[in-house]
């Protein structure tokens, strides 16, 4: 039996609508999938600055040889790359500029904490970067003042912190930059776990002996 | 054979359509969270971690580090105010004034976002040593010949972009966008 063209029409119709429908499923499956495969690293490009556990110079961008992509030349930045899968990081910093500030980022580049030093309302940021548990133990401790620290749970295990910094007046730039150098990037051991309190057993009651 | 013919036809379609879809998003345009204001655009998204999923495959590709939420926001443009992209041998004012804003600066790149070489080595100006108007309004003129003022030297290749950064702004903890203030980029006179 011969079908007829309307037929046919309507099932090549029917496939072209599938074929859309796949497309959405393409775009959104590529769109997830791309910053696996993206061609620049950048989390590479950080770690060649320097090793890790401390914050490296970005060297100055200027014309005809910029270190990473749209930075602002007006400013001076400073690089660490981390991991806190074993011990969670502190990070100090203390910067005589008019303007500086601290972002956080995962190894993807993508920002989860920053702050400048107008937020941290003192001369010195005093930060620590931890695991949801690790945080949990630093919090349990007595010991620890928390008052005076910025805590900061971390969504990822591995990414790198970013200072930037303004140079107002080219004659503080020496010390802007030797301060930046100077800024702690480096593991803290959290307080030894509490002791579990003792447990004082309750001597039971002894029946009275008669007499 | 039919049926092939068929099959080969939505595959094909979904290839080229889902890939185009995302480039599109990606590549071209900042589809999603997208701020405009007149002739800038901003991308406040860009600093938030649960930021969606374009504004991520966008930053990883670009491979740029976005200003956090906590740092300011960056405000970029490659047209002027008439929406005539940026010509390098036209002489532009961008004068008025900028969002509150602890600092700011005024950066000119090329639009791969590269720094331009210039003889005077001046690639922008920042909110401490731009001069002002009295009524605290500024005017920066980008010009491959010498002017007074607040001067930036363009060097005649490619197209050139803009980029206004505000450093600690309240545009980024919870202000609205309603009301942006921004300078404009008005093209003066062209060879």
């Amino acid at each position: 039996m011969r079908r007829s063209a309307v037929d046919r029409q309507r099932e090549t119709l029917l496939w072209i609508l599938g074929g859309l429908v796949m497309a959405g499923i393409v775009h959104i499956v590529s769109v997830i999938l791309l910053p696996s495969v993206a061609t620049r690293d950048t989390f590479a490009t950080i770690s060649a600055f320097g090793p890790e556990g401390q914050f490296n110079p970005v060297p100055t961008p200027r014309p005809g040889s910029q270190p990473l992509v749209m930075l602002d030349p007006n400013m001076r930045y400073a690089v660490c790359h981390f991991s806190i899968d074993e011990e969670p990081l502190r990070i100090e910093i203390a910067i005589p500029a008019p303007y500086w500030s601290l972002a956080l980022y995962s190894r993807g580049g993508i920002n989860f904490f920053s702050v400048n030093n107008r937020a941290a309302e003192k001369r010195a940021l005093d930060l620590r970067l931890m695991t949801p548990l690790q945080s949990a133990r630093l919090k349990e401790s007595p010991i620890v003042d928390l008052d005076k620290l910025v805590l900061v749970d971390a969504p990822v295990v591995e990414g790198f912190a970013l200072i930037r910094a303004f140079v107002g007046q080219p004659q503080d730039e020496a010390a802007i930059v030797s301060a930046m150098a100077a800024s702690g990037c480096a593991p803290f051991e959290l307080p030894e776990r509490a002791p579990p309190p003792v447990k004082t057993v309750e001597p039971l009651p002894q029946p009275k002996p008669r007499r | 054979m039919r049926f092939l013919l068929h099959l080969f036809l939505a595959s094909a379609i979904a290839l080229v359509v889902g890939l185009m879809l995302t480039y599109m998003a990606v590549e071209r345009g900042r589809l999603f969270g997208v701020v405009r204001s007149g002739e800038w655009s901003a991308w406040p998204q860009a600093g938030r971690f649960d930021a969606d999923p374009y504004t991520r495959a966008k930053l990883t590709r670009t491979g740029e580090i976005p200003l956090g939420a906590g740092e300011g926001l960056a405000f970029t443009t490659a047209t002027d105010a008439e929406g005539a992209p940026l010509d390098p041998r036209c002489e532009y004012r961008v004068a008025g004034r900028t969002p509150a804003a602890r600092l700011w600066t005024l950066t000119v790149y090329n639009t791969e976002g590269q720094l331009v070489e210039t003889q005077l080595g001046r690639t922008g100006f920042s909110s401490r040593e731009v001069v002002r108007r009295p009524d605290g309004s500024f005017e920066i003129v980008l010009s491959p010949q010498a002017r007074p003022g607040n001067w930036i030297q363009t060097v005649p290749q490619g197209r050139l972009m803009l980029a206004l950064r505000v450093y600690d702004t309240p545009l980024t903890t919870g202000a609205d966008f309603t009301d942006l203030t921004l300078p404009h980029v008005v093209r003066e006179r062209c060879p």
